[in-house]
């Protein structure tokens, strides 16, 4: 299902006070893609990301997800936050974080069971189902919190700066987990990064944002090739070329004739 | 903690305990306070056994602690219930808040006579004056632990669409936890101090008029023993609270 962002802006405040997050954004994520959102601080690449999941209402504009216009969480659609030890529930075990993850979706017992411990497995964490996520490491909670979005079998997965919080090493492990689940889980992402790196490694499409006020700038295609490689992709003189684009967008917004 | 931490711990306290006792023996021996006002530690040591096998005594004491218990149990439910409704209520927050100010300013031993008038000697009264000594901190703590849930655990929630009623019973009470039981373990202590103060103002049953009773028998022995008892008592129930909370909210700690 294409999750279609159409036209939307959004401000807060109201007459003098107001402040305008972000302006008439257009986007679109085809099934089981994943586009990156770049941009500077204040681009409002988070306020979209929000609207687009159904916690924001947008000043404008609309966002649909196949047919279905949201206008509130929809079914099928899971959220990663960026700060896991403020998202995840610490009076849970990450057992019960990730069944009560599909509380409203009424799945049968074992159905649910099977589900759960297939998430574990699949962000390697198979035996951590007793503990709490106080009791682990950030990178390992960041796996639970995935784990839990991924319960439901969603159909999109928004991810907003999910590893802005931990190391260089841990975070390219959790890199390549997010590639892996995308294809075991078939899962449609949008992933929100101030990372240019993480956004062309990641990415089969970048959109750059701008701040002041926040604005989808460009597209750019990511055509390298799959599966993609830590060490071969970033070597790839075409990831370096993707790279040096998007940092130039981002970085020196001025400098390029593609604004309108 | 370790093993030699609990025996250090085990022998300052022992140590305490001893210097207490034979600084309050010198007090006496060197007449600094008239012996009729104060007993030797050792006259209080002996009204013990004599305190724990009067009748009166044991039955004052199991009406202290039935309307201790009661009110606890009354003031707390009500107090989280109303905290977590008022708090979800938008349009209720700054009317309860103007409430709270004005109500607990007021201090509860001061009501003592008006209960004595509307309910008489009985625990109805006593447990009228507790509840409204401790009705208020366990609101203002449930008010303010909700006010303290994260809000990015709310969006989460409503991100797995959860309705209104789950995100209440496992977000924000979970949240609110830790704050509403450190108001109920100031409301245990208040309320026990209450209890005691209408028992010793006037009320028909309890620790506090079997106290006062003896003090006007002249026996002050068997009054400290009485004290000395209620204390031992009060840092039990405090000890076995603050454990019971570590149990609950062990997440809480760590942050």
């Amino acid at each position: 299902m294409d999750l279609v962002v159409d036209d939307i802006s959004k401000t807060y405040g109201q007459g003098a006070a107001a402040r305008v997050a972000v302006t008439s954004a257009s986007l679109t994520v085809g099934a089981q893609q994943l586009v990156s959102i770049v941009g500077p601080s204040g681009c409002g690449k988070s306020t979209l990301l929000m609207i687009m999941a159904g916690l924001l209402k947008p000043s404008s504009g609309r966002v649909a997800l196949g047919e279905r216009r949201v206008d509130g969480p929809p079914v099928g659609l899971s959220v990663v936050f960026q700060d896991y030890s403020r998202s995840l529930f610490p009076w849970m075990t990450v057992r019960r974080n990730l069944t009560m993850a599909a509380a409203a979706y009424r799945l049968p017992k074992a159905e649910l069971k099977n589900r759960v411990e297939q998430a574990l497995t699949s962000v390697g964490l198979p035996a951590s189902g007793d503990l709490y996520p106080w009791q682990m490491s950030g990178g390992m909670q960041q796996r639970v919190a995935i784990a839990r979005a991924l319960v439901v079998e969603p159909t999109v997965m928004l991810m907003d700066e999910p590893f802005a919080a931990v190391d260089a090493q841990t975070r390219a492990d959790l890199e390549d987990l997010v590639l892996r689940v995308r294809d075991e889980y078939k899962v449609t992402i949008a992933f929100v990064t101030h990372d240019i790196d993480e956004a062309v490694y990641l990415a089969d499409r970048v959109v750059v944002m701008a701040a002041g006020p926040g604005r989808i700038l460009e597209e750019i295609a990511i055509d390298l090739p799959k599966p993609r490689d830590q060490v071969e992709t970033k070597l790839d003189p075409n990831f370096a070329a993707l790279r040096s684009e998007v940092f130039r967008l981002v970085m020196r917004p001025g400098t390029t004739q593609k604004i309108s | 903690m370790t093993r030699d931490g609990k025996l250090g711990g085990a022998m300052l306290a022992l140590l305490g305990t001893a210097s207490l006792l034979t600084a309050w023996q010198l007090i006496i021996s060197f007449g600094l306070v008239p012996e009729a006002s104060i007993p030797t530690p050792w006259s209080v040591a002996q009204a013990l056994p004599a305190l724990l096998t009067d009748r009166d005594f044991l039955n004052g004491a199991l009406d202290t602690v039935t309307s201790w218990a009661v009110t606890v149990a009354i003031g707390s439910s009500a107090a989280v219930v109303i905290g977590l409704v008022t708090s979800s209520v938008p349009f209720l927050r700054r009317p309860t808040a103007v409430v709270v100010d004005t109500f607990r300013s007021v201090p509860a031993t001061a009501l003592i006579p008006i209960g004595v008038v509307f309910f008489g000697l009985g625990s109805q009264m006593k447990i009228s004056i507790a509840l409204y000594a401790i009705f208020w901190p366990i609101l203002i703590n449930t008010v303010y632990g909700v006010a303290s849930t994260e809000p990015m655990r709310l969006d989460a929630a409503r991100s797995m669409r959860w309705p209104w009623w789950r995100r209440q019973v496992f977000v924000i009470l979970p949240s609110a936890i830790p704050s509403i039981l450190t108001g109920i373990r100031i409301a245990t202590g208040v309320s026990l101090i209450v209890i005691i103060s209408t028992e010793l103002l006037g009320a028909r049953n309890g620790v506090g008029t079997v106290l006062v009773q003896y003090t006007q028998a002249l026996r002050p022995d068997v009054v400290y023993a009485g004290v000395l008892l209620l204390g031992m008592a009060g840092a039990l129930l405090f000890g076995l609270l603050v454990q019971g909370e570590r149990r609950l909210v062990r997440w809480a700690s760590v942050g």
